[in-house]
């Protein structure tokens, strides 16, 4: 096996590891990373640039993780549903604990994902070939529904913050038809609002000036001596991280979808499906943070499928990596299995080794990285603002993106003071165009007209299973729910 | 003795050095701005010819990524940026379009053509399912089934839209235009049977052509493409198609028109070596994209002509804000 | 306050709670106006449609916030002018307001001092500020941090930092 090379192994090692410490810093991206390797490893055989590139895709996912446990700021967009639990985990002084399980956690959703693209890989892209606009549209929905748990205190403040993100989403030249949004005529504006500078703004900068208010309160005292989790308890947690890496897989290998969704879904099929959470949801459950976790790393392997398979990128990481083999003279397509098999199987076996490394290398240090959030706050807010500064910086070299994240930060600083959550926002910008986009291609692929919408809703079998979970979604959350169950007791 | 000729030899080189200031350029790293994201062509085409620019120029060149508006951002920030040649912009055919779709009033009439390094062909590709077995065949059965058929498109100055504008202003067909984000997103609705046919570069087809996944109908070109000779061409039904070819999206590097005349030439020269490159061009072939290789005044005809084309067509699809005319865009 | 969720209906209105409602409302209707302006009610498919679908849902979600908030209003009529006073006092506090404006001082100033000595500043005296510790180690804290920022985005990743 030629990934088993002394030389190859190096550098899988290397790239997780410096994947790991990319996808922790906010602003900087597995994407933007391997972007750079593409030069970097220009002149390489093109097994060694891939091996690298694979370590710090693989590394990359998994780090966001961390600076969404110990400081809210998701250090990369999968990583957003890992602070809705991971953080209120910190904050009782479990970030040890938390890291530790999140670790295990993903290398068994990253293996569950490589399994899938090993074993299933044709059929896989088959299936995700099969998504009509309409049924991205469905999945966005059901994305959206999410701000049903998300919302705090009060549903109205969750459905604001939810609407509001959608509308953030959607400022800049609409793609199909390139006509400005809430552009008010500037050409600066055209571009939109990277989601990650609002994750980083709202996320990052306004949990900052909140702890404002708790200056001189001493830190909680983080509690390390457990840090490697007993099998006893991942065992516990197995059947729903098989759950929702299977979620991860498929949403991964959607063309128009990645593990920022995939990890979405995951966190709110594990709302809606476990009963008894080891804490309320959002308060530090363990289950919030296990769900999104192994979704965002069984995407990885979904992402390739599609790739290695068609040529079609399941993700932004993965049209960064066609890229490359086009650089390196290959020719990503159907006829890449075909004719360059041991690509296929290099790719596999590079993403179990790099999963392996991403055992070693996250099981360590996890106490030097706990001790971080007992850090007074007077060293950690600015530290906090600094890099979200630098961090947004970096993503499009412009200093107007970092006023905007400041702005974010300021005005996420109020809704946080008045019982709105920032949650539901980012959830608004993520899937907000793509809710713009999927429904106004399903719409007019019926020629604007919604009979034929909805009929095809309901004929086309995928549709149908897509539309009856969203409405069973939409009534398990509202009122009617209690009422439907009485009526169903009755009649038994 | 020896030493009368060290200080020589040190008088001159020091009267080189005041004389020769501007052939120095470049002494810094230079900055490429990508007007497209991470992994797509534009950035792609980037990715390979700058590491093997990098060492002619014996500097680097830090790229980055600044998408947005189809390419508007991007413009706008390199024309900001000082004009000392230090700046290079790393673009594809959009901002041609840009005056008549009123999205920035800059377009390459602002920028000098460094290197226009190659460009793409359009091809139309139907989904495995349908009747079709070359472009006329498909040309009539939308003539009977008027709105029935989708095509996948883009929003304007992609390819699949303006080869869209092309053939409905030669054969009148009425189909529904189903917009994507991309040619790609819209050759994988293809592939699942979302829209029955695409017209898309050769590059996002090509390999599917070859696994016989979808069908190729028509190249649109007027001549043969090397390797890809067996793909019926547009202009053997339709020979009105001449007029508009040949057409497809280009890329190239371009810097500010005032940046001055010896670090224009400097690039000029550093990208002619590079662009020439058997590793770029073998790249470009694998890329399906036909190599160009041009610069300067040859360039800048070629993009003025590829301007009025393309705009025109827009204004008689009805989809330009402002006219070509008003622009002072000359007719073809 | 981050992730803390509590359904209480019947909690005390913060200060100043129904004055940001009123806010958010004035805002949603912008929103909406603007979302009018992309394509008015042209098509079903037109860029502005579903804008305006969402900036509709803005402005309903914040009526029904103000509703809510009669509700959970426990009468005592006190002037706008004492009612502002008492959600600065709340959401305003000092601390805020001086460190907000030292992040803009540091936004203002990121251009013409450069990042690195910008930031530089920036720590030390935001450091101080808050207590965070004292002279000596905000200083090395500083570098180290500056230190690192440099290695891991000028130099590895090429950021031209301002």
């Amino acid at each position: 096996m030629a990934w088993l090379d002394p030389s190859l192994l190096l550098l899988t090692a290397a790239g997780t590891l410096a994947g790991i410490y990319v996808g922790a810093i906010p602003g900087l991206s597995v994407t933007m990373a391997v972007s750079i390797l593409i030069s970097f490893t220009f002149s390489w055989d093109v097994n060694d640039a891939l091996a690298l590139m694979v370590g710090v895709y693989c590394g990359g996912v998994y780090g966001g993780s961390r600076t969404a446990i110990l400081l809210n700021i998701p250090g990369a967009p999968a990583a957003i549903a890992t602070a809705f639990d991971g953080f209120p985990l910190a904050q009782r002084g479990e970030a040890g604990r938390a890291i530790g399980v999140s670790t295990v956690i993903s290398v068994m959703g990253g293996f569950i994902g490589v399994a899938a693209l090993a074993l299933a890989a044709p059929a896989v892209a088959e299936f995700a070939l099969k998504f009509a606009p309409r049924d991205y549209l469905l999945l966005a929905i059901m994305g959206l529904l999410l701000v049903g748990s998300l919302s705090g205190e009060s549903m109205a403040k969750g459905v604001f913050a939810g609407a509001f993100g959608v509308i953030l989403g959607l400022v800049g030249m609409d793609p199909l038809t390139a006509e400005g949004r809430f552009t008010f005529g500037t050409v600066a504006l055209l571009g939109g609002v990277h989601f990650v500078i609002a994750m980083i703004g709202f996320f990052g900068v306004s949990e900052a000036l909140v702890q404002l208010h708790q200056i001189g309160v001493k830190p909680i005292k983080q509690d390390v001596s457990r840090i490697l989790p007993s099998w006893s308890v991942i065992a516990k947690y197995i059947p729903l991280s098989i759950r929702t890496s299977i979620i991860g897989v498929f949403i991964g290998a959607l063309p128009g979808t990645g593990g920022d969704i995939a990890a979405l879904l995951a966190y709110d099929h594990a709302k809606r499906t476990v009963k008894n959470p080891s804490r309320p949801f959002g308060t530090g459950a363990y289950e919030g943070l296990i769900a999104p976790e192994s979704a965002n790393n069984a995407a990885i392997g979904g992402a390739y499928v599609p790739m290695l398979t068609l040529g079609i990128p399941g993700d932004a990481v993965t049209a960064v990596f066609i890229g490359a083999l086009f650089i390196h003279g290959l020719k990503p397509g159907p006829m890449l299995m075909i004719e360059t098999p041991h690509l296929f199987w290099f790719t596999v076996g590079n993403l179990v080794l790099a999963n392996i490394f991403l055992l070693i290398f996250g099981l360590t240090g996890i106490r030097i990285f706990a001790k971080m959030v007992e850090l007074p706050k007077g060293i950690l807010v600015p530290a906090i603002i600094v890099l979200s500064v630098v961090g947004t910086y970096a993503i499009k070299n412009s200093l107007m993106d970092v006023y905007w994240m400041l702005g974010f930060g300021i005005f996420g600083y109020f809704l946080k003071m008045y019982g709105y959550q920032v949650g539901p926002i980012i959830l608004g910008v993520i899937l907000g165009p793509l809710m713009d986009e999927s429904y106004r291609q399903a719409i007019i692929s019926c020629r604007n007209d919604f009979g034929i919408f909805m009929l095809d809703l309901v004929t086309n079998p995928l549709s149908l299973v897509l539309t009856v979970a969203v409405i069973f979604m939409m009534i398990n959350q509202t009122r009617l729910w209690p009422f439907f169950l009485r009526i169903f007791r009755r009649r038994t | 003795m020896k030493r009368g000729l060290l200080l020589l030899v040190a008088l001159l080189c020091g009267l080189f050095l005041v004389s020769a200031q501007a052939a120095d350029y470049p002494d810094k790293d230079l900055q490429g701005v990508i007007m497209w994201g991470a992994g797509g062509a534009t950035d792609n085409v980037t990715r390979a010819i700058t590491p093997l620019v990098e060492p002619i120029l014996g500097k680097q060149i830090v790229l980055i990524n600044k998408p947005g508006g189809t390419g508007a951002i991007s413009t706008q920030y390199v024309y900001s940026n000082p004009s000392d040649g230090y700046t290079l912009l790393f673009g594809a055919e959009n901002p041609q379009v840009h005056r008549i779709l009123e999205l920035s009033d800059m377009d390459y009439k602002d920028f000098y053509p460094i290197n226009i390094l190659g460009r793409g062909v359009g091809v139309i590709v139907a989904n495995n399912d349908t009747p079709w077995n070359s472009f006329k065949e498909l040309v009539e059965d939308a003539q009977k089934r008027p709105g029935e058929i989708k095509m996948g498109s883009t929003g304007p100055g992609g390819l699949p839209y303006t080869v869209g504008a092309m053939t409905k202003s030669i054969t009148n067909m009425d189909v529904t235009y189903v917009p994507f984000q991309g040619e790609g997103p819209g050759v994988t609705a293809l592939l699942g049977g979302h829209v029955d046919f695409i017209p898309a570069g050769i590059t996002a087809v090509r390999e599917h052509i070859r696994a016989g996944r979808v069908k190729a109908l028509a190249m649109v070109s007027a001549e043969p493409v090397p390797g890809l000779e067996d793909i019926p061409l547009i202009t053997a039904d339709f020979p009105e198609f001449e007029k508009y070819l040949p057409w497809g999206p280009f890329y190239g590097v371009w810097v500010k028109r005032d940046v001055p005349d010896d670090a224009k030439q400097v690039l000029v020269n550093a990208f002619k070596q590079g662009a020439a490159d058997p590793k770029f061009q073998d790249f470009l072939k694998d890329f399906g994209t036909v190599s160009m290789n041009i610069s300067g005044d040859e360039a800048d005809a070629f993009l003025k002509k590829w301007q009025s084309v393309t705009c025109w067509m827009y204004e008689y699809a009805g989809a330009t804000k402002v006219s070509p005319e008003k622009l002072g865009i000359p007719k073809p | 306050m981050g992730g803390l969720q509590t359904m209480d209906e019947d909690r005390k209105l913060r200060a100043g709670e129904d004055l940001f409602a009123w806010l958010m409302l004035g805002f949603s209707g912008f929103v909406l106006i603007q979302a009018y302006l992309i394509s008015g009610f042209s098509s079903v498919d037109a860029p502005g449609t579903f804008p305006m679908g969402a900036a509709a849902v803005m402005v309903a979600a914040s009526l029904s916030v103000l509703l809510k908030n009669r509700r959970l209003k426990a009468g005592q009529p006190i002037t706008f002018k004492a009612e502002l006073n008492r959600a600065a006092a709340a959401v305003l506090p000092r601390v805020f307001m001086v460190y907000c404006a030292i992040i803009v001082g540091y936004m203002l100033l990121i251009k013409p001092l450069h990042f690195f000595p910008a930031s530089f500043a920036f720590l030390l005296i935001s450091m101080v500020y808050l207590k965070g510790t004292g002279w000596f180690r905000s200083l090395m804290i500083a570098t180290v941090m500056l230190g690192s920022i440099y290695i891991v985005f000028q130099y590895f990743f090429r950021v031209v930092l301002p």
